[in-house]
């Protein structure tokens, strides 16, 4: 049966929208009157010691989601209810509309109208410009009866998930409140529940959140009802997944426009399990296009004050859960208090773990400004200046390893694909196509030599190449090979050019460290040094054995410009035999 | 003018009248049939629209349907109308040509 749409029934439709914003509010009132009891009674001192925390516990476990769950079905009945009348907006002036019949109708005229072409189309010259006007005439009364189709189906698209779940969540609320308002909270703070009532309406609620949360979702093409019905609980199965991880309700929100977003069809032997792992599989990898989507939409800009940075530090242990850069996935586990997150150990393994839960993200794109923008926002001192946060500021510095390896990776694959024979060579093709890099940002850093005054195996005196995108995406080039503190090629026993010299992403904006803003400029106070340089102590065991035990030590800026310098050699200091090697890449990036 | 040529001359200008008749009754029939036949139709749809679609913004499509249907027949109407001058008006050419051919002498 087709659809059929009736004013009688619309205003059926309002009138149960406006009844149950009513009942919401009488609730919501009820519970009012409930939770002032038990705050007067935790206020007054009525409850206190164990019986305050077991009343908190009540207040925690029943009160709170019961309130959040009445607010925010009202908040979306009345939403929708707008979104409804603005929708029936479409059905001006008509009352009745019946999709079977009027396409009867259609199919009967068309028909009709394919026989006068065939008249008209006859050589009686007296006759034949009436049936061309008539048939003229049909083609329009065509158009504009499924015009009226058209609107019959998209009111009915707009509005078929605006009220299919709250009748459900309403009479569940109702269930809360009367449990809540006939229990009674005891003087030990406990909560004894009057008989014939019962917790059931908790589960309801907790399973409406998530709908409410990430939205209505579309009928994805090929499923029947039934696979549609296992597609939203799969769904929102997921989207409680990603909640758990931490993100909230406007990235949840973003997850489902994401899948409404031109769903793909479900293949014929594709089941609804497999779809929904498919189409949700970008959510568990960073930067691929639905997890930018899901950042994104938790905008910083909505917050003020001290959310801003509590949503900032929140949107980061999101991005290292996702990374698996927490204890849950990567091991060995940081120092003892650090319990939430793992340690890098170079190994080769490890960094394939880590590359893997990567999407195809490129090393301009404008994520990683975002990223840079949300860490200094989350960690204001810096990181080894975030006393309070000292275990996620140990992740999210040592991420930027992880970073720079899987873009060191994409230069690789981008190589690969265009016939590089080498890292340099994909490098250039890389830098080629983007035409966005920087050559002049200081390479002093990845310069070191060890306490013998030997440099790092595999490198070659002052040649370490330093390229930055953005100033935050980094490549350092070492003869034909990039390197990076970890390598998904190279364990970090044989990457020790790698580990000490190696490519690391940038947090800060761009090289303020030796700014000349003013005569009292402190470099220490500067992004770039709180963010990227000054962070030994957060550093991998791994790397900090390399470069200590070792005694690996860049040159001081004036060894670096000096020829006397053990840095330098055949009469030229590191930084101008850096120059002469960048020079030469830079004809070879020139020439086509 | 030879008798024999005279009648020739009337058996073509009878031939060819009667063709032309022919053809115009035939259109005239047959605009008149499918002329009714589309009206039938067009009264149909309104019936089918009533029962499928209500409200001011059906009445309005009904009425502007209702209006079309009537515009065509009195364009039909129209058209027979031309169609059965035409017919005179070829009648009376014939007839005249006839009535010309009738009063040649023959040798």
């Amino acid at each position: 049966m087709g659809l059929r749409w009736k004013r009688d029934e619309d205003v059926e439709i309002s009138n149960a929208f406006a009844t149950n914003i009513a009942s919401m509010q009488q609730f919501a009132q009820n519970l009012q009157t409930q939770v002032q009891n038990v705050v007067d009674a935790i206020e007054g001192g009525t409850l206190s010691g164990k019986a305050y925390n077991a009343a908190n516990e009540v207040f925690k476990e029943l009160f709170l989601p019961l309130g959040k769950a009445a607010d925010s079905l009202t908040t979306s009945l009345t939403k929708a209810s707008t979104q409804y009348l603005s929708y029936r907006e479409k059905m001006a002036g008509t009352d009745f509309l019946d999709e079977d019949a009027m396409s009867s109708n259609i199919t009967r005229l068309s028909d009709l109208n394919k026989e006068i072409d065939a008249i008209h189309k006859l050589p009686f010259k007296e006759t034949r410009h009436l049936f061309q006007d008539k048939y003229k005439q049909n083609e329009a009364t065509l158009i504009k009866l499924n015009a009226q189709l058209t609107k019959l189906r998209e009111f009915d698209q707009d509005t078929q998930n605006l009220y299919s779940t709250w009748d459900e969540e309403v009479t569940a609320i109702a269930q809360g409140v009367n449990y809540i308002t006939k229990g009674k909270v005891n003087a030990n703070g406990t909560f004894t529940p009057a008989l014939g009532t019962n917790r059931d309406w908790l589960a309801t609620l907790k399973d409406n959140e998530i709908k409410r949360i990430v939205g209505p979702l579309e009928r994805p093409k090929g499923m029947t009802a039934a696979q549609y019905r296992a597609y939203k609980k799969a769904v929102y199965k997921r989207a409680k997944e990603l909640q758990a991880r931490g993100w909230t309700d406007a990235s949840l929100a973003a997850f489902g426009v994401c899948l409404n977003y031109n769903p793909k069809k479900l293949g014929a032997k594709q089941s609804v399990a497999d779809y929904v792992k498919d189409e949700t599989a970008d959510a568990d990898k960073v930067g691929s296009g639905l997890f930018r989507a899901m950042w994104a939409a938790d905008d910083l800009k909505m917050y003020d004050g001290n959310e801003k940075a509590a949503a900032a530090i929140n949107k980061l242990q999101v991005l290292m859960r996702t990374a698996h850069m927490d204890a849950k996935h990567l091991t060995p586990k940081l120092n003892p208090g650090d319990e939430g997150y793992g340690e890098l150990d170079g190994s080769i393994a490890q960094t394939k773990m880590l590359l893997s839960h990567f999407g195809d993200i490129s090393p301009t794109s404008d994520f990683w400004n975002d990223l840079s923008e949300t860490v200094i926002t989350a960690l204001p001192s810096g990181l080894q200046g975030a006393v309070l946060n000292q275990p996620l500021a140990k992740a999210v510095n040592q991420y930027r390893y992880v970073i720079s390896a899987q873009q060191m990776q994409y230069v690789r694959d981008y190589g690969e694909k265009h016939g590089a024979a080498n890292d340099r060579e994909a490098l250039i093709k890389y830098l080629r196509s983007t035409g966005e890099y920087d050559l002049d940002e200081s390479a002093r850093l990845h310069q070191k030599k060890n306490s013998e005054d030997k440099p790092a195996p595999d490198a070659k005196k002052g040649q370490n190449l330093k390229i930055v995108q953005n100033f935050h995406s980094e490549f350092i080039l070492s003869g034909d090979h990039l390197i990076s503190e970890i390598d998904p090629e190279k364990d970090s026993d044989h990457n020790t050019n790698g580990v000490v010299n190696g490519s690391s992403f940038n947090y800060a904006e761009g090289n303020d460290y030796n700014s000349d803003k003013s005569d009292e400029w402190n470099a220490m106070h500067s992004d770039h040094y709180k963010y990227d340089m000054e962070v030994n102590d957060l550093d991998p065991i791994f790397r900090k054995n390399k470069t200590k035990l070792s005694e690996y030590k860049a040159p001081s800026s004036s060894a670096y410009n000096s020829a006397q310098s053990k840095y330098g050699e055949d009469g030229l200091s590191a930084h101008e035999i850096n120059q002469k090697t960048m020079k030469k890449f830079k004809e070879d990036l020139d020439s086509d | 003018m030879k008798l024999e040529v005279k009648l020739h001359q009337q058996q073509q200008l009878q031939a060819d009248y009667e063709r032309i008749e022919a053809h115009l009754r035939k259109q005239t029939k047959e605009l008149e049939e499918v002329s009714a036949q589309l009206a039938a139709n067009d009264r149909m749809l309104v019936a089918g629209l009533q029962e499928c679609w209500q409200g001011p913004a059906a009445e309005q499509f009904i009425d502007d349907q209702r209006r079309a249907t009537r515009q065509f027949l009195q364009q039909a109407d129209e058209c027979s109308l031309a169609l059965e001058q035409e017919r005179r008006a070829k009648q009376q050419d014939f007839e005249a040509a006839w009535e010309a051919i009738s009063h040649q002498e023959v040798d």
